[in-house]
């Protein structure tokens, strides 16, 4: 029961040191396919110490609808483009919408936390599985990029700098 | 259970829940290190120690060292940011590798590879082993070759310079003992040669002289070839000293006269380089050259007191220009390729013994053309007095020819220039993915560091210009962390890179990371061994 109850514990503290990050992540880390999806990126550190002063972050193919959400001291920039094809969304046609989100002019601290966070659609066009939303930190000193996109069977645990991703499960 | 279990298995728990997922937290990175990375240390660190840009946690250390596996580095002694990393003793000479893995204060893990070198780096050991050779294993290789070079080109060339020019000054018995003195030696410099060449190859010491592997190492390595082609030279010689006829006397001393050029290209930094079809034939003709000419010395120097000799020495006044044209024209070509830049005349061991030998030949040069012009027709002539300073003068080339044998027979412990800036063959690798190509080539050099040269292709095989271009290397099997290193884009568009150190004989994963975009990383892996050098 003691050995038991220590292997237990032991494996606890292993899996939450593989699994603790110092990543940015997405705070909502699972969803559904074919509905609205709030992401929220958690920043949890500067550049090697320097403040973040920009945060961009790319939207995949089959996210539609995206409406970021305004920050205090942040000015807030979109771009738009059109999308590889047609999407439905509430039985309305969309062929365009964002690309790519863009906060910046802010100043946060390596010491201090902050989320970002913008409202999303997933069309059911989407695989289910791991979706990426790629992340460009720049900081007053230095840059870091959360881009990297883990190859087949491999895991975020492969890399240095995984891209945030969310689990995305068929509409039930 | 015990009452002392339940709290050991709360407490565990507590760390494990409060050591969970958090919110602010920052990164760790190394700062610096001691031993500092890609450095070169004269003798074995007993320790490593990491500095971090904040306080982290030790998790796993592992060492690799020349010739061995990755071994764990326990005992591993934190205090804050600083680590320290007691190394095993008595390191050995090469590279080495330290991977460490700790954990921030986050809980984030990070990890990287140091690499080091004692006494010098390892990619090479032929040439980094120089420096711990023991002295009497130094002078025994040192004065077999100073032997092998007096018997080959005084001894051989002499036979040869006798058979064909002049005969008759063989009737003077001393020169025929000095000859066959000098081919006697010839062998025995072979021989021993042989036996301290194992010693050499092997790394150990004269005590070692007695084992049979040492003699059967010495015949396997280049230099065997030449040990057995000076000796047949040498054998032929003495034979033909005592042949009877003048016809079986000019065939062997014909056959002989292979030797200098052959048992010199056989071995040495200079037969070994390539292009090894141009590189051979001229040393081939540079050692032919110098046994024909040096040959000579002899011969005339005890003919020409006995008043014989006079038509021997105008056949060699004739023809010596030439032969000295060819000496000079292939010893330059030689020399070019070997120093690589004027700098290194100066800056290298091998271009300080060449600027000496090039004085030791360029007085010879001076007394030669001084015999010709000056001296020469007074000795046809009959003039007693210029026939003794013809004499001197000609003693005193051969000594400055034995003072240039001892200096080229010195370059056996300095590597060319050429050697230290590149030994091994590059190691090519296409690395292939769904967004983007690259060609890989990774340089050993002789100093132990290696160059990485990069050509990013896009998914069609066409050159782009990536916005960043960065290269990870780990050791394939130990759990080693990665190199790290960010490559510069060079003018002719190939991204570069240099690497400090890397052990020996290993299997290495490769990652180049292609930047494409802002948004969009290719992340190419492949493998590759870096062989131990020949």
């Amino acid at each position: 029961m003691s050995k038991l109850l220590f292997a237990g514990a032991a494996g606890v503290l292993l899996l939450s040191v593989s699994a603790a990050s110092a990543h940015v992540t997405l705070a909502t880390p699972e969803t559904k396919l074919g509905a609205s999806y709030k992401a929220v990126l958690q920043v949890g550190h500067g550049c090697a110490g320097s403040p973040t002063v920009k945060l961009r972050v790319q939207i995949p193919e089959g996210v539609i609808n995206v409406k970021p959400q305004p920050k205090p001291g942040w000015t807030l920039e979109t771009v738009k483009g059109a999308y590889a094809k047609t999407y439905d969304l509430w039985g309305a046609k969309v062929s365009e919408g964002v690309k790519e989100i863009v906060w910046s002019g802010g100043s946060l601290p390596d010491d201090f936390y902050d989320e970002f966070a913008f409202r999303t659609y997933l069309t059911a066009d989407l695989p289910a599985g791991p979706l990426y939303f790629p992340v460009v930190q720049e900081c007053e000193k230095g840059s870091e990029r959360w881009i990297e996109i883990p190859a087949a069977g491999k895991s975020d645990d492969d890399y240095e700098s995984p891209a945030p991703a969310v689990i995305l499960s068929p509409k039930g | 259970m015990s009452l002392r279990g339940i709290f050991l298995c709360l407490a565990l728990i507590v760390l494990a829940v409060s050591s969970a997922p958090r919110g602010a937290m920052a990164h760790a990175a190394l700062v610096t290190s001691e031993p500092a990375a890609g450095s070169v240390l004269a003798a074995a660190p007993d320790q490593v120690e990491l500095v971090f840009s904040e306080p982290v946690a030790p998790l796993v250390f592992r060492l690799l060292s020349p010739g061995g596996g990755p071994v764990d580095l326990l005992g591993v002694s934190g205090d804050g940011a600083r680590l320290t990393l007691p190394l095993p003793p008595d390191l050995a000479q090469g590279t080495h590798l330290v991977s460490w893995r700790v954990v921030s204060e986050d809980g984030h893990p990070i990890g990287g590879t140091l690499s080091f070198s004692v006494g010098a780096a390892s990619a090479a050991p032929s040439i980094g082993a120089a420096e711990d050779r023991p002295l009497g294993v130094t002078l025994g290789l040192w004065f077999a070759r100073v032997g092998l070079y007096s018997a080959l080109f005084l001894g051989v060339g002499g036979v040869f310079f006798v058979a064909w020019s002049s005969r008759s000054t063989l009737r003077a018995g001393a020169l025929r003992r000095v000859l066959t003195s000098l081919l006697g030696l010839g062998v025995a410099s072979a021989l021993v040669g042989l036996g301290w060449q194992g010693l050499d190859a092997l790394g150990v010491s004269l005590s070692a002289l007695a084992r049979r592997d040492v003699w059967a190492t010495g015949l396997e390595t280049s230099f065997g070839r030449t040990a057995i082609l000076a000796m047949i030279g040498s054998g032929l010689g003495i034979l033909a000293l005592r042949a009877a006829s003048l016809r079986t006397l000019r065939a062997l001393a014909s056959v002989a006269m292979l030797a200098p050029g052959l048992a010199l290209a056989a071995t040495g930094h200079a037969s070994a380089t390539e292009p090894q079809l141009m590189m051979r034939p001229l040393v081939f003709l540079h050692a032919s050259a110098i046994a024909w000419w040096a040959g000579a010395l002899l011969p005339l120097a005890f003919a020409l007191p006995a008043d014989r000799g006079r038509a021997a020495l105008v056949r060699f006044s004739t023809r010596a220009p030439f032969v000295f044209a060819v000496l000079l024209i292939s010893g330059v070509v030689i020399a070019v390729v070997q120093m690589g830049a004027i700098d290194a005349f100066w800056s290298t061991a091998y271009g300080r013994v060449l600027v000496l030998k090039l004085g030791a030949v360029a007085l010879v040069l001076g007394l030669a053309v001084r015999n010709r012009t000056v001296l020469t027709r007074p000795v046809l002539l009959g003039d007693g007095r210029a026939t003794r300073r013809l004499v001197r003068s000609i003693a005193a080339e051969l000594v400055l020819v034995v003072v240039v044998f001892g200096l080229a027979a010195s370059w056996r412990f300095t590597p060319p220039p050429r050697a230290l800036a590149r030994a091994l063959p590059p190691i090519e690798l296409h690395l292939h993915g769904e967004k983007a190509m690259a060609e890989f080539v990774l340089t050993p050099l002789a100093s132990g560091a290696a160059t990485v040269d990069i050509d990013p292709l896009d998914a069609d095989g066409v050159p782009f210009k990536p916005q960043e271009v960065s290269i990870s290397l780990a050791p394939t099997d130990g759990g080693m962390e990665p190199i790290r290193m960010v490559a510069q884009r060079g003018e002719d568009g190939r991204w570069r890179t240099s690497v400090a150190g890397l052990a020996g004989t290993a299997e290495w994963t490769v990652r180049v990371d292609l930047l494409i975009s802002d948004f969009d990383k290719a992340m190419l892996e492949g493998r590759i061994t870096l062989s131990a050098s020949p």
